[in-house]
């Protein structure tokens, strides 16, 4: 098992390399010129070849990224072309936003989802219409623009019924921000025992948790009822039911076997949620991640959109690991691999 | 979410099939598919939806009934007799931009589907056939980009290069030819050694011919199946592109940066102008996504 974590661990290292140096190489060949927009249309020769020089995009492709893999060796991406601030400590701002955002609607959507998904596996025969109903959703809810739905929820639950607070960041105005100890909000509040602050909080992740919670839904129940169903059939079930074994135990076995292909594929939403989560971000204005690295595309910020893929992918890429692990701790198949 | 990249279907087993079926191309496939189209509720609403959109593509801005991009007086006018979904903040007639929008949303989706069904199927049936360290090679460079955050590379790409609709296409296009590769790798890997292929080869039929005359009708259900999805998943990240600024601009008609330019407005109540649009736009991907299920339910693969 050891062996098969410290494997998996090594695979990710070459996978982010190659992200990095794509990144990097795009940004330098897609025809934009980000010198031009810091210094203005107006500006002289000499300004311009200054700041193309302090940016250091004067030098060869070659010992461009030769520079900016000096700087992830020490552990950055060197400094915001906007702000003159570490990238690093920028998208340590905004990431923890957007990492509370998607942690807690994957839960949300594996909650609601898995049972749902077991009913639709299940409910065949007598209960044809709640199956039928469920089917309908989970082809509909698999498949939807977030940021509508967004918009929708905020029309509906904070215009026409005032349940949840306006779409504008994370707190109101009134609240007062913890200390940072971690930078995720709900842990910080809770830590410096600031209970206020804690349900501000969640009441203002609420409806864009329920929003991304709400489109990811649909494939979970799909894999969920995928699973349980070729469970079903399997030999061992055909066999434990013929040794006489107590059908709650081998409904067990089956919920156990069924459910690993759901690990996998939350991974791989966990992954898509956390790239695509800027849509959502933008809908309710939160400064997550996501409105930081569109920000940055917008504003030609080179070391900022290049630190932000990176780290993307390989929180990605370690989520598939560790899904990956729980799939292989829960089917021993997997493990003999 | 929405965006959620299309679940790679190529490494699901595959149904056994009697070979004679095969032969002739999943016949019985395409029966099941029709017949759940005439006699099935909810595959005849999908392909209704379907159908509708592929007219309003073709006629949507000729069947518009007011100019779609010349702003007037009447702004954030509410839905009424005359402007059935409204205004919007330029006085344009919401109606007549969701009708005209599938020229561009449906167009850029059909057109990015079939990009990357044509080059991901050639580099999957290359890296089959001709195996060795080239294919696996081209394997691993389409799954690496399977490692990017997608969307995030749309609005690189898209930005960086100046808001271009064929860019758009081509980025679409590249981010879903990995699927394609692997569904033609598995559909080659599950056929190659049957007799009718063996037989194909022993009468002297070359590579290509086997490929195209053999594999191609065989993996047809799967690829149409995987289109449905890509398509439903382009017209997403079209609009969501649009929606964030980093798409086709204004004034276009077009879903994505329609409801954007009505977002602002929805917490003073004002539903209508980003309400239709995603309406219209969900409706569509949804009504894709039905017919992928169809299919994929027609071979064996419900979900």
């Amino acid at each position: 098992m050891k062996r098969y974590i410290l494997s998996r661990l090594a695979q990710v290292i070459p996978q982010v390399i190659v992200v990095a140096i794509v990144t990097f190489v795009l940004l330098r060949l897609l025809p934009a010129n980000p010198v031009e927009g810091i210094v203005g249309p107006t500006a002289t020769k000499a300004t311009y070849d200054q700041e193309q020089q302090k940016l250091g995009l004067s030098a060869s492709l070659l010992s461009q990224l030769g520079r900016f893999f000096d700087e992830i060796v020490h552990g950055g991406f060197g400094n915001s072309w906007q702000t003159n601030v570490p990238v690093t400590t920028e998208i340590g701002q905004h990431l923890p936003i957007t990492l509370q955002l998607i942690t807690m609607a994957t839960v949300v959507a594996l909650i609601v989802g898995i049972p749902l998904g077991y009913v639709l596996s299940t409910g065949r025969g007598p209960r044809r219409r709640q199956h039928r109903f469920l089917r309908i959703f989970s082809l509909f809810a698999g498949s939807q623009p977030d940021f509508w739905w967004g918009l929708v929820f905020i029309y509906l639950f904070f215009f026409l019924v005032r349940i949840f607070p306006a779409p504008l960041g994370i707190l109101s105005p009134a609240a007062v921000a913890p200390q940072p100890v971690t930078g995720f909000i709900l842990i910080d509040s809770l830590l410096r025992g600031q209970v206020g602050t804690f349900a501000d909080a969640l009441d203002h992740f609420a409806l864009p948790v329920l929003t991304l919670a709400f489109v990811v839904v649909g494939p979970i129940m799909r894999m969920t009822s995928q699973g349980m169903r070729s469970e079903v059939n399997a030999d061992y079930v055909l066999y434990a039911r013929a040794c006489g074994l107590p059908e709650r135990r081998i409904a067990l076995s089956i919920i156990r076997n069924g459910l690993a292909p759901v690990l996998t594929l939350t991974g791989v939403l966990f992954g898509v949620l956390l790239g695509g989560a800027v849509l959502v971000e933008t809908v309710f204005s939160l400064n997550g991640l996501g409105v930081y690295t569109l920000q940055s595309v917008l504003a030609l910020n080179y070391p900022s959109i290049e630190g932000s893929v990176v780290v993307m992918t390989t929180i990605a890429l370690l989520v598939y690991i560790v899904m990956d692990i729980l799939h292989a701790l829960l089917d021993p198949r997997v493990r003999s691999r | 979410m929405a965006l959620a990249e299309p679940i790679p279907s190529g490494d699901e087993p595959s149904p056994v099939i009697a070979d004679e079926e095969i032969i002739l191309g999943y016949p019985s496939l395409w029966a099941h598919v029709i017949h759940s189209v005439r006699r099935e509720t909810l595959p005849k609403v999908g392909m209704a939806i379907v159908l509708v959109t592929i007219f309003l593509a073709i006629l949507g801005p000729v069947i518009a009934p007011y100019n779609t991009t010349a702003a007037t007086n009447s702004v954030n006018q509410p839905p009424s007799m005359a402007h059935w979904f409204g205004t919007d903040n330029n006085g344009l007639d919401v109606f007549s931009r969701v009708l005209a929008a599938p020229r561009i949303d449906i167009s850029t989706a059909l057109l990015a589907t079939a990009l990357a069904l044509i080059a991901g199927s050639a580099i999957g049936l290359f890296a089959t056939f001709y195996g060795g360290r080239l294919g696996a090679l081209a394997i691993r460079v389409t799954d690496t980009l399977q490692a990017f955050p997608a969307l995030i590379l749309a609005i690189i790409v898209v930005v960086l290069t100046g808001h271009g609709l064929a860019t758009i296409v081509l980025v679409i296009a590249v981010l879903n030819m990995p699927l394609y590769a692997r569904l033609m790798r598995s559909e080659v890997l599950r056929i190659r050694d049957r007799a009718f292929v063996e037989a194909a080869r022993a009468s002297g039929l070359s590579d290509m011919a086997i490929a195209w005359r053999q594999v191609l009708p065989n993996a047809l259900a799967p690829i149409v199946a995987q289109m449905s999805v890509t398509i439903g998943w382009a017209i997403l990240a079209t609009a969501g592109l649009s929606f964030l600024g980093a798409g086709v601009p204004p004034p276009t008609p077009e879903w994505g940066s329609m409801i954007s330019a009505g977002a602002s407005e929805i917490i003073l109540g004002q539903w209508w102008p980003s309400v239709f649009p995603g309406l219209a736009m969900a409706l569509t991907v949804f009504g894709f996504a039905v017919l992928a299920d169809t299919v994929q339910t027609a071979l064996g693969r419900e979900g």
